[in-house]
């Protein structure tokens, strides 16, 4: 099943910035990932990521269907392009999506604000890959954080 | 008048002569005139601030000051045009200079004749006059066909004249002279001979130190590429060049020319900087050494008859200049502009034109005209008054001459329009907002429904946050299915700066290159956040590209 994934996201996505969860809430989830991200060195300040998710949010959810939620963002106090994923087993109830199904998959992308076609390439990326329901079932399958990573990409 | 030191002298002459210049700038006449004037009044003529001693130790500047012109003057020969022209341009050099020669050496000669009864020390002045004459001043004429930006065939003629008839002045000189000593005795037979290999030496040994500089700097060249150093490196041949054409006693002005003409022609889309950056930082130069010109003249010695002698070698040198141009221009068939303009474009007197006198000077000082004048201080003081009416006169009539002519303020540049122009003038009247919350499916209908390829991004206040452009939708066009889910505020490029209607369109243009940004929101001045328009970096140039073509027309 593994070769079927081939998501390339080792070089922006660390093991201790993948969770699994059984159950959470939109915000726990995004307040988690962002938690996550903010420990790196590529977040100058929490304060400032945290508001640019919840901007972003309200604009208009990025449950963008099939389980998959994307918030993302780029602003001037992120360093360089980096991702944090949560799997929530038994989705999240109020992550308003396209398709109206749970959303159980958050990949949160955050980018420097020049960093406009690498931030744009990452999305594509992701939503194209995930299309394919054998590497989404993979995922959603996965037991625990150490499997998500392999299967994302990590070792 | 209190005590004053060299550098206290060469800041009030600065100040002076830019106060002279801004003066003549407003009542419409030439700088150049300011600057002359000024340095009459501050000279020995009237204030004596600068005295004949400043103006000695302050030679080292004037020499400076000629090779730099000179320099440039050379940059405005380009070899296509003087091969196009050269038969023309010589033919007219040629009528021009032999009618001053002619015109001023026979009426000199009639009066000094008339004064002295002399026939042989009249002849022998007047053919001096009549050589010096023939010469034209390339600093102060070229200073106002810069100052008003002129360009054409008859701007073009003027400058090929004064940059060669300097060498037909002194080619004129040197048989002169030669026939003059061989009259007023001390000369042996062979004197014409041995003044003509003299001239030769010095005009092609000049030409030949100017083209070896040009070479050296080419050489050069190649290892620098900021222009900046470039012009650091140009100064320092033109300094060399000039310091060994005084010590060769070659012809400082040939010799720089020489450089500047090789630098123009053999490097041309680099050299334009290189020659822009330099008339730049020449400016105080400039006024230094046209203050200094003004204030070397001393006119309170010189007897009344003299001032008949001055009138008649002004008046005969004009009128031979503008006959000998008409005919010249005539018999090789140029355009009426030259024809018409051209002898009262060629006016000036300067450098050359004293620098013979004072060498003629040196051979007549010990022929007595009177009993208090002798013939050599008598040349000076012609020469140097005429000067001084000619340089006021002479950028007064190249300025009617490029007006008459219709070649003022035609050679501009499109970074001269882009100063004189403001953001408003360049913006579109049209203007479309797209909000950040808009999804990206609807967004790219803008695209195809409007002729319009940016557009400001605001959020809810209308305040705006960003840019669309097709550009940016690039990384997405192909992901159709992610259109759904993406919104403008995902794809719109951020705010590096803002720009206001009322600013200059050259500073938003400069700083739209510095930021290396193809487009900048423009933005009301009272909040900075209401958008107005988006200004694109080749939408600007277009503007000023056809608005130069319309001025030009």
């Amino acid at each position: 099943m593994e070769r079927v994934l081939n998501l390339k996201l080792a070089s922006i996505l660390a093991l201790p910035r993948v969770v699994v969860l059984e159950s959470a809430s939109k915000r726990e989830v995004l307040d988690i990932l962002i938690d996550k991200l903010a420990e790196t060195d590529f977040v100058k300040s929490k304060a400032d990521l945290q508001a640019g998710i919840y901007e972003r949010e309200e604009l208009m959810s990025t449950g963008i269907g099939l389980n998959l939620g994307i918030p993302h963002v780029r602003m001037k106090s992120i360093k360089d392009l980096v991702l944090a994923v949560a799997l929530v087993k038994n989705g999240v109830d109020d992550y308003e999506s396209l398709d109206s199904s749970k959303v159980k998959l958050i990949f949160m992308i955050v980018a420097r604000d020049d960093q406009h076609a690498a931030h744009l390439k990452l999305l594509s990326h992701l939503s194209n890959n995930l299309k394919a329901d054998e590497v989404r079932e993979t995922l959603l399958n996965a037991e625990n954080a150490a499997e998500l990573y392999a299967y994302l990409g990590g070792k | 008048m209190f005590d004053t030191n060299i550098l206290m002298v060469v800041g009030i002459t600065i100040l002076g002569g830019m106060l002279g210049g801004v003066i003549c700038q407003k009542l419409k006449i030439p700088q150049v005139v300011g600057n002359i004037i000024v340095g009459l009044i501050l000279g020995g003529s009237c204030l004596n601030i600068i005295t004949l001693e400043d103006v000695a130790n302050l030679k080292v500047i004037n020499f400076f000051a000629l090779g730099v012109i000179g320099f440039l003057v050379g940059g405005e020969l380009k070899i296509e045009t003087f091969r196009k022209y050269a038969k023309q341009f010589i033919t007219i050099l040629i009528f021009e200079g032999m009618a001053g020669f002619i015109f001023v050496a026979l009426s000199s000669f009639l009066i000094i004749y008339l004064i002295t009864q002399n026939l042989i020390v009249s002849i022998a002045v007047g053919l001096v006059f009549g050589a010096i004459a023939s010469a034209t001043d390339p600093a102060s004429t070229i200073d106002v066909l810069w100052e008003y930006r002129a360009k054409g065939v008859m701007t073009t003629a003027i400058i090929a004249i004064i940059a060669l008839d300097d060498a037909l002045a002194m080619t004129l000189y040197g048989i002169s002279s030669g026939i003059m000593q061989i009259m007023v005795g001390g000369g042996g037979s062979n004197s014409i001979m041995q003044e003509m290999y003299h001239v030769i030496v010095h005009l092609f040994g000049s030409l030949l130190l100017g083209g070896v500089c040009a070479g050296v700097l080419m050489l050069f060249f190649r290892f620098v590429a900021q222009v900046e150093k470039a012009v650091a490196l140009s100064l320092g041949i033109v300094l060399l060049g000039i310091g060994l054409a005084i010590k060769l006693d070659l012809d400082v002005i040939l010799a720089s020319m020489a450089i500047g003409f090789g630098v123009a022609n053999l490097l041309p889309r680099r050299s334009e900087h290189i020659f822009k950056l330099m008339r730049n930082i020449s400016i105080a130069i400039y006024i230094l050494f046209f203050v200094l010109v003004g204030a070397k003249l001393s006119l309170g010695a010189m007897p009344i008859w003299l001032w008949g002698i001055v009138l008649c070698y002004v008046f005969f040198r004009n009128f031979g200049k503008v006959i000998g141009s008409y005919y010249g221009a005539k018999v090789v068939n140029s355009p009426d502009v030259i024809r018409k303009y051209l002898g009262t474009g060629i006016f000036a007197q300067g450098g050359v034109a004293i620098g013979l006198a004072i060498v003629a000077g040196e051979k007549l000082n010990g022929i007595q005209i009177t009993p208090n004048l002798n013939m050599g201080d008598m040349v000076v003081y012609v020469v140097t008054t005429t000067t001084l009416i000619l340089q006021i006169m002479g950028p007064n009539m190249v300025k009617f001459s490029i007006k008459k002519a219709n070649e003022a303020g035609k050679n501009i540049t499109e970074e001269d329009i882009m100063e004189k122009m403001l953001v408003q003038d360049v913006l579109d009247q049209e203007l479309i907002v797209v909000e950040n919350r808009t999804p990206l499916i609807k967004a790219v209908k803008y695209f195809t429904e409007n002729d319009v390829l940016f557009y400001p991004v605001v959020d809810r206040e209308k305040n705006i946050c960003g840019i669309l452009t097709f550009e940016s939708l690039k990384d997405v066009l192909s992901d159709r299915d992610s259109w759904q889910w993406l919104l403008v505020a995902d794809v719109m490029l951020p705010l590096h700066d803002l720009a206001t209607p009322e600013e200059s369109l050259k500073a938003v243009y400069e700083k739209m290159l510095q930021l290396k940004i193809d487009q900048i929101p423009i933005v009301d001045v009272e909040t900075h956040k209401r958008a107005l328009g988006i200004l694109d970096i080749r939408n600007i140039r277009q503007k000023v590209h056809t608005e130069l073509l319309k001025r030009v027309a």
